[in-house]
């Protein structure tokens, strides 16, 4: 990292954009302005550990991309309409199930790890309000 | 595998596989098959999707409406929700205004404590050490890193977020923007300067 806010190079988008072409049941992506869209912060968490994954270890694409359609049939399978439908949920169950036939993950350890989060009060590390600035750098001149 | 966390506060569902995804990045990362970093790496791509449209319009309100400025600045979390903003990480929060004399700046020191439901997702930098170090002890070397450099004449504060009390700051007006509707001054405000190491955009710069 050069300075605080140095984007990365070259931009990843161009492989990451072929990687979400290359995925299956295209009109089910979630798009803003033709760019994929994402409304929370796990979505995009989720996405980018399986992109990241797929450069580091190299694991098929389409390995990724079976998990997604049996992953999206399955919520079909389950339901008449779309009422309650994400992409990213859909995504997100993909991904787990690839880690877990893969096995980078077992299912119990992640739901323990789960709850053991979710069990932490909010904040836990970091609880007490600072009501003061903690630097004041007064004029130089 | 209960349903929820404690009585009193039940877990969302959204809260609920937020938990699921930082649990599968702790595993995979302490298993050694991925690093932070190249998650980061990529999720830069996309942090400003889920942006600070909010803290935009709340900012843009304390421009055109001197009312609800001085409620903003009194109980920012009171005056958030008058605009239907708020929600978790946002309960307590302090909003820190810019003057001609005092430009305000943002940090977590320990971690990475933010406003989300009004600022959005947090930029990767925020939460490394370098910022959260740097920001509390060079923070005009900071800003100078994001192209910003405040006038010498003008006193810095640094304020450190926590999960108590997160602060984000009320960047000046741009100049030059008298008749702007609302809407034109909220495309002015960016997320780094409602963290305060950046300036609004001039009118010239959209």
């Amino acid at each position: 990292m050069r300075t605080m806010n140095d984007r990365p190079t070259p931009d990843p988008k161009v492989e990451i954009d072929s990687l979400i072409d290359a995925l299956p049941l295209g009109e089910r992506i979630p798009r803003r302005a033709g760019e994929l869209a994402f409304d929370r912060a796990w979505e995009i968490r989720s996405f980018s550990m399986t992109v990241a994954l797929h450069v580091e270890l190299g694991f098929e694409w389409t390995d990724f991309q079976k998990e997604l359609i049996a992953a999206v049939r399955h919520w079909e399978s389950e339901h008449t309409d779309l009422d309650g439908w994400s992409y990213h949920e859909r995504w997100l169950v993909a991904f787990e199930r690839l880690a877990e036939t893969s096995g980078w993950i077992e299912s119990a350890d992640l739901d323990a790890r789960t709850e053991q989060i979710l069990a932490q009060p909010p904040g836990a590390d970091h609880q007490h309000a600072v009501r003061e600035p903690v630097t004041v750098q007064p004029p130089r001149r | 595998m209960s349903l929820t966390h404690d009585d009193t506060h039940p877990a969302t569902t959204d809260e609920r596989i937020a938990a699921r995804v930082k649990a599968m990045e702790a595993i995979l990362v302490e298993k050694g098959l991925i690093g932070t970093d190249a998650i980061d790496y990529m999720s830069s791509v996309y942090e400003n999707q889920v942006g600070p449209q909010l803290g935009a319009q709340v900012t843009a309100r304390a421009w055109t409406d001197p009312d609800f400025k001085i409620r903003l600045l009194a109980d920012a979390t009171g005056a958030c929700r008058e605009m239907g903003v708020g929600g978790l990480q946002g309960e307590e929060m302090l909003v820190k205004e810019n003057t001609e004399d005092v430009h305000n700046i943002v940090v977590c020191t320990l971690c990475s404590c933010y406003p989300w439901p009004v600022l959005g997702l947090p930029p990767n930098w925020y939460k490394y050490p370098a910022y959260r170090a740097r920001a509390v002890r060079d923070p005009r070397g900071v800003m100078a890193e994001f192209g910003f450099e405040p006038p010498d004449t003008v006193e810095i504060r640094v304020w450190d977020s926590s999960a108590e009390l997160r602060y984000w700051v009320l960047p000046r007006r741009p100049a030059g923007t008298d008749d702007f509707t609302e809407e034109q001054l909220a495309a002015l405000v960016t997320r780094d300067s409602l963290i305060g190491v950046t300036a609004a955009l001039s009118p010239a710069a959209v």
